[in-house]
């Protein structure tokens, strides 16, 4: 008869991890928070070592993603609060933040973080000039001027009446 | 990312290079939008489109957005659109799928049209004309097809009817069909299109107060019944019928109260839900039939109804005319959603899931950050 599990939800709190970001720095992290992504859960179903070593992603972007790991694996939160959480996570961060956070959560597989990220980020470039996106995305202009014009003649309408951003 | 832009950005940034083209024009990253957009407004259409039922060519609609406070018309923003098609007098908005709206010009030339792109395409012309005819238009996610029904019938010269007939139009094959219809009903009402079944409300004219649905499956072509609620009154011909947040609706008029039903499950007679009640000014002519047509519930709880001209907002307390017409005129109106997807069947369909590909190989090779491979990443249907 099985009574007790050895990974019961008391012990398991406890647990964790260690991360190391691609620039060597450890976190240590819970193991509660650490499942809610899914690409270290499969990890740690897999092997039983503690030690996560993630080579493309830095520490400043690991630290992010992990206050927001903690953040919503934490029971005493409601989640009015973690939403807020949330908006706050993300707002007046800069684009270029984004773009490396926005990358590490596909890596490491947090859907409802991306979900986010992709959602502010695509708010910044709503206004934006095609230019504006080229430079941010490092993107060559593959197009003959000819035809960049012809694409920018078929929905004329779509480029005239608003003030855009380019910075 | 890409996915949460508006359709304007969209066909801008298909500027920034030959790859963004190859995305934003391929179809798993124009369904990708749609279902995101779908998803965001919880199976309701985000604007509405109106246009007066007769008035001579040019044909300019309004359209503005559902979200914000839409009871003060005079701080919308309404946007106005040219539809450009042949001219002509009378128009008949059948409805929306996807962000296609089907109108039909002078009750027989059929324009797909996209508001948010501004492309529209006319359909070809049915081979077999009918005398009376009514339109639905629908979408079959099987096939990926948009299917456009036309019922009507003909009368021999003494004015009798002699038969009964559908024609279907389907934009994969770009032509109509002609099959029978099964049974002989009036058909009352416009067609509401919910679930993959185009809905119509008929009635048998052998007995002319015996009111019914007939739901026709855009995939299979095959005609059922659906039932209506259980009214208090045998009153079934003061319904009509209208979608609510992806389900079929039904609203009963009394003279002086309104009555929205709601089929919360599908097929499930015992599961239409009476939504509201609400008041509203009693009829001044007796001998006008105002039929109210349900547009829309917002969030907080208003509704947004056409009768005749006006559009009205109701809310439990008070009841506004957003937009008013005095008679004769009479509005069309229907909501949609914004998409990317084009009338023009064929120019989409050639890109292929292998452009797709490339962009996310390319994307990935020149380390780039961000959009295209999170677009890939969170689009279910290729997983790479």
């Amino acid at each position: 008869m099985v009574t007790t599990d050895e990974k019961g939800p008391l012990t398991a709190k406890k647990k964790s991890v260690i991360i190391r970001s691609c620039d060597g720095d450890e976190f240590l992290v819970s193991e509660s928070a650490a499942v809610l992504s899914t690409s270290l859960k499969k990890i740690l179903e897999e092997k039983e070592d503690r030690l996560i070593h993630l080579s493309d992603i830095d520490n400043k972007t690991l630290a992010m993603v992990i206050a927001y790991l903690s953040t919503h694996a934490d029971d005493g939160l409601s989640d009015d609060l973690k939403r807020s959480f949330d908006q706050e996570f993300v707002s007046g961060k800069e684009f270029d933040v984004l773009k490396y956070l926005v990358l590490a959560t596909d890596t490491l597989q947090v859907t409802c973080l991306c979900y986010t990220v992709a959602k502010k980020m695509a708010d910044i470039m709503k206004n934006k000039l095609v230019e504006w996106v080229r430079r941010e995305f490092d993107i060559q202009n593959d197009y003959t001027p000819e035809a960049e014009a012809e694409i920018r003649r078929l929905d004329a309408w779509a480029w005239d009446d608003r003030q855009l951003e380019d910075d | 990312m890409a996915k949460y832009l508006p359709v304007k950005t969209l066909l801008k940034f298909r500027c920034v290079s030959k790859s963004w083209l190859n995305l934003i024009s391929s179809s798993q990253f124009v369904n990708a939008h749609l279902k995101n957009s779908t998803k965001n407004n919880m199976g309701f259409h985000s604007r509405l489109v109106f246009h007066l039922r007769y008035s001579p060519s040019p044909k300019v609609f309004h359209t503005f957005s559902l979200h914000p406070k839409i009871d003060d018309y005079e701080s919308l923003s309404v946007d106005k659109l040219v539809l450009s098609c042949r001219p002509c007098y009378a128009i008949e908005i059948v409805g929306s799928c996807n962000g296609l709206v089907c109108v039909v010009l002078d009750y027989n030339s059929v324009v797909l049209w996209n508001p948010t792109t501004r492309k529209s395409k006319t359909l070809p012309v049915s081979d077999s004309s009918l005398d009376l005819s009514k339109h639905g238009f629908g979408y079959d996610a099987a096939n990926d097809d948009y299917k456009v029904v036309e019922f009507g019938c003909n009368y021999d010269t003494f004015g009798y009817k002699k038969s009964t007939k559908r024609n279907i139009y389907s934009s994969r094959v770009d032509s109509w069909r002609t099959m029978e219809w099964p049974c002989s009903d009036i058909i009352d009402g416009p067609s509401v299109f919910v679930n993959g079944v185009i809905h119509w409300k008929v009635c048998d004219e052998k007995y002319q107060r015996f009111w019914a649905v007939i739901a026709q499956n855009v995939t299979t072509e095959t005609c059922s019944s659906v039932d209506l609620p259980t009214l208090a009154s045998d009153d079934a011909d003061k319904v009509s019928l209208g979608v609510f947040g992806g389900c079929l609706s039904a609203s009963f008029y009394c003279h002086n109260y309104m009555d929205v039903w709601v089929l919360k499950e599908y097929g499930d007679r015992e599961s239409w839900t009476k939504l509201v009640r609400f008041n509203y000014p009693s009829v001044e002519n007796r001998f006008v039939l105002k039929r109210p047509k349900l547009l829309f519930v917002s969030k907080d709880g208003g509704i947004l109804l056409k009768i005749f001209g006006d559009l009205i907002m109701y809310r439990p307390s008070q009841y506004r005319v957003i937009h008013h017409l005095s008679n004769p005129f009479v509005l069309e109106a229907a909501t949609y959603s914004e998409s990317l997807i084009s009338p023009d069947f064929e120019k989409i369909r050639g890109n292929s899931c292998k452009e797709y590909i490339y962009f996310y190989l390319y994307i990935r090779n020149k380390q780039l950050f961000g959009d295209a491979c999170l677009v890939l990443s969170m689009t279910t249907s290729i997983r790479l």
